[in-house]
């Protein structure tokens, strides 16, 4: 079971996680749209649910709803908080 | 109302916001729905303009296209960031925030917002805003953002003329002033920059931006000068490269916290109760698939009678004026065949496009539209496409038009190539009658009706099969461009709003009509030239003394009237263009006539059935399952006597019309989505190429082991 506090991979997030973006693994038009929607360092935000056959993630940030793939959302460095 | 940007023309009101935002719906209030839709020069991104009524008189209103920042990653944003900063700079911004997405709009705002322009801001979604407890202080928020927000809800009319009134008090006033609150380290450093000497003429936003963004234009000096300053914000733990978006955010944060008083802990809202099925593992699938099954079956069960109906009726002009044109031949068939054959060819395509797109104003309208997107995404990922090719690609089954027009779901601008240049593989219902003329005539007779059938179900999946690589070699290897990550926000789910429904589908139908339309009329009258000239009195003078000489034999002679066509159209210039061309086809096992029949069906693959129907000389009304017709295809010969088709170059035929662009209306549709007739010439070619190289490949097979 992943716990408060660990650092993990986006792709390992699932849902009923609260999460914190950390930093950015790497710099380019991924990371700067995925900033632009509000994934910046500090955002926290909770993972909704997963689509099937592996597919996107749905997270909830600000109150309203975002989609990431998996893979394209790993140059995210999250970190996992609390998730009552 | 002061001095204007354009002093020639109207003032320019330009409408800003992220999509979803409720942009559209803005813009259509404002306009009554009466936009004029064109494209920005030199990009796909399609350009709406509009007028209003301000007090003052009419001022132009453009709606730019949705972004989420202005750091351009797609064409639409480039197009945004040219609205703005470009030549022709709007006297007044409208920008749309959405209450349900407050900091994401105040990010965005933060960046548009920062010019001198002035600016107001209307604030959409405040209805869904309050069912989910929230009340939005206006006051608050608009001296926070530095300018009017008047809240409005488009499809109610609601504050549509308290948004005029303060787009009319607004105009000619300076930008609104915010302050972000960017770190003192960083203001310091600006401040330091604005005195160094190799400085250029910029304002001090400008200097931030280049400071922070790493964009830095100028003398070498002035690069240096921006580097080490930003060495020095890294000394102190400072992330340039984040903290402009880090520093909007918290101030679009501060915003919310300020402005926005949400009542208790909430339950569930009737939305996300309902996303716990729609978008479920198992569940969600059997309700994507159910939803699917009944838009698509009502799409053919109301668009078939229609279509019926436009050809009953095109059918029922043509005879009514044919009689009328006494004097001339040629001028008759002109009126019946090429002119009011071509309005019906254009027309028939309206029902599906108009119906499709009520379909996808719904998916849209009620957010259903991005749960599929998502649901789908995996599946459609791995060859280069996303989610969002889904209806496009679906569409295409039924008619490949209205599934490229509705390409527009998609903004990402590779994928939405790669999906309008696979979408024509999809198989679509014209070449249904083709399929069923030669699995009939061919397939059945041989094998029964058990393979008869599979073969039809199989034909459906030759293009599936085919677009899958194609999709992948074009986005992976041919496309150019930045890649934008897929993202992709899940709505709110509500009930749709009829009017934008309404004013989506007038639109399509009209573009349609405009562009696509035009196109397939006169390809029509000049396949119809192609096919009737040369045509002389003497000629078929000849045609009937040739009848008159020929023995009789019974079940093999055919009619005058069908003799003297079959002749004539053997030596219209298509039929000689087809007997040129016999060389090119041969490999693939087709002679003269399917050669002829092929060109023919350049305009519309379906036209095949009726120019067969001519060539093997059963007259032109022949229907796909006529068994005159199948008799004279089965049993046609080459001259010397070997059978025409046998069963490997009859599905090579099948192929070949699976896998062609034998669609003058596909091609113009793509011409007009794509931007330029590059791309449908692109199409046209790949298609043509690999319905060729399959249907030589199958004959060869054939003469191999058959
Ligand atoms: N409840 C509600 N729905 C709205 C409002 N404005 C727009 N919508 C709906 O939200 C969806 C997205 O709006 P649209 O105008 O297409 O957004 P755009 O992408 O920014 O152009 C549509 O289904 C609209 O009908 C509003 O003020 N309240």
């Amino acid at each position: 079971m992943k716990t408060a506090g660990q650092d993990l991979k986006f792709s390992e997030l699932r849902p009923g996680m609260r999460a914190r973006v950390e930093n950015y693994a790497s710099t380019g038009p991924d990371t700067h749209r995925f900033m632009d929607l509000g994934l910046v360092p500090g955002a926290e935000f909770e993972v909704l649910r997963e689509a099937p056959f592996g597919g996107p993630i749905e997270i909830c940030l600000f109150g309203s709803s975002l989609c990431l793939r998996r893979c394209e959302g790993d140059c995210l460095l999250v970190k996992a908080i609390n998730s009552n | 109302m002061s001095k204007s940007a354009n002093p020639e023309s109207r003032p320019l009101i330009a409408l800003f916001g992220s999509p979803n935002s409720g942009k559209t719906s803005l813009f259509n209030c404002l306009t009554g729905g009466r936009e004029k839709v064109g494209n920005y020069p030199g990009v796909t991104v399609e350009k709406a303009v509009g007028k209003i009524s301000l007090p003052s008189g009419e001022v132009d209103i453009v709606d730019v296209p949705g972004l989420y920042s202005l750091r351009t990653i797609s064409h639409d944003e480039e197009v945004a960031k040219e609205a703005l900063l470009g030549k022709s700079r709007p006297d007044l911004m409208i920008f749309v925030l959405d209450a349900v997405n407050l900091e994401r709009s105040l990010f965005l705002y933060s960046q548009v917002a920062e010019g001198d322009g002035p600016v107001i801001a209307a604030l959409t979604m405040t209805d869904l805003a309050e069912k989910e407890g929230k009340t939005i202080d206006t006051v608050e928020l608009s001296r926070r953002v530095g300018s009017p927000v008047v809240p409005v809800i488009a499809h109610k009319k609601i504050g549509v003329d308290e948004l005029i009134a303060a787009a009319e008090a607004q105009m000619g006033e300076g930008g609104p002033e915010f302050d972000l609150g960017y770190p003192r380290i960083v203001s310091d450093a600006v401040a330091d920059l604005s005195i160094d000497p190799a400085m250029p003429d910029i304002e001090p936003e400008e200097i931030r931006a280049q400071l922070l963004e790493d964009d830095a234009e100028g003398s070498p000096e002035w690069k240096a000068a921006l580097a080490k300053a930003r060495d020095e914000l890294f000394a102190s733990g400072i992330q340039a490269k984040t903290l402009d978006t880090q520093t909007r955010y918290a101030w679009a944060s501060s915003c919310v916290k300020a402005c926005v008083e949400t009542k208790g802990q909430l339950d569930k809202t009737r939305s996300q109760k309902l996303d716990e099925i729609l978008t479920h593992k198992v569940w969600g699938l059997g309700v994507f698939l159910a939803i699917m099954y009944a838009g698509f079956y009502s799409i053919y069960a109301l668009a078939i009678p229609l279509m019926d109906l436009i050809e009953a009726a095109v059918g029922a002009a043509g005879s009514f004026v044919s009689p009328l044109i006494t004097y001339n031949d040629a001028l008759r068939s002109l009126v019946v065949d090429g002119v009011i054959g071509g309005v019906g060819a254009a027309l028939v395509f309206l029902p599906q496009i108009l119906i499709l797109f009520v379909f996808i104003g719904i998916l849209e309208g009620t957010g259903y539209l991005a749960r599929a997107s998502f649901m789908m995404d995996k599946l459609l990922g791995w060859c280069g496409l996303n989610g969002r090719a889904f209806i496009p690609l679906l569409s295409s089954f039924a008619c490949a038009v209205p599934g490229i027009m509705a390409a527009r779901v998609m903004p990402e601008p590779k994928a939405r190539l790669a999906t309008i240049m696979v979408a024509p593989l999809m198989s679509c219902s014209a070449r249904l009658p083709v399929y069923v003329l030669l699995i009939g005539a061919i397939i059945e007779p041989k094998f029964g009706t058990g393979w008869a059938a599979f073969a039809l179900f199989a034909m459906h999946f030759v293009g599936l099969i085919f677009a899958v690589p194609v999709a992948w070699i074009l986005s992976r290897k041919i496309l150019k461009g930045r890649r934008v990550p897929f993202t992709l926000e899940l709505p709110r789910i509500q009930l749709p709003k009829w009017r934008d429904i309404w004013v989506l589908v007038m639109t399509r139908g009209r573009i349609f009509l405009k562009t696509a339309g035009t196109i397939i009329f006169f390809m029509s009258i000049a396949i119809w030239w192609l096919s009737y000239f040369p045509r002389s009195v003497e000629a078929t003078q000849a045609y009937e003394l040739e009848y008159s000489q020929m023995p009789y034999v019974e079940g093999e002679t055919i009619g005058f009237d069908a003799y003297v066509e079959r002749r004539q159209s053997e030596e219209s210039y298509l039929g000689r263009l087809g007997k040129g061309l016999e060389p090119v086809f041969k490999p693939a096992g087709f002679d003269w006539r399917i050669t002829t029949a092929i060109l023919a069906a350049f305009p519309a693959r379906e036209v095949v059935v009726s120019a067969m129907g001519i060539l093997f000389s059963h007259g032109p009304d022949e229907a796909e399952d006529s068994q005159t017709l199948r008799d004279a295809i089965a049993n046609a010969t080459w001259p010397d006597g070997k059978p025409l088709l046998n069963i490997w170059n009859a599905m090579g035929l099948m192929v070949f019309f699976a896998l062609c662009a034998q669609c003058m209306a596909t091609l113009a549709t793509i011409k007009r989505e794509a931007g330029s007739w590059q791309w449908a010439g692109a199409a046209f070619a790949y298609m043509t190429l690999l319905a060729y190289i399959c249907a030589v490949f199958l004959n060869k097979v054939g003469a191999a082991f058959g």
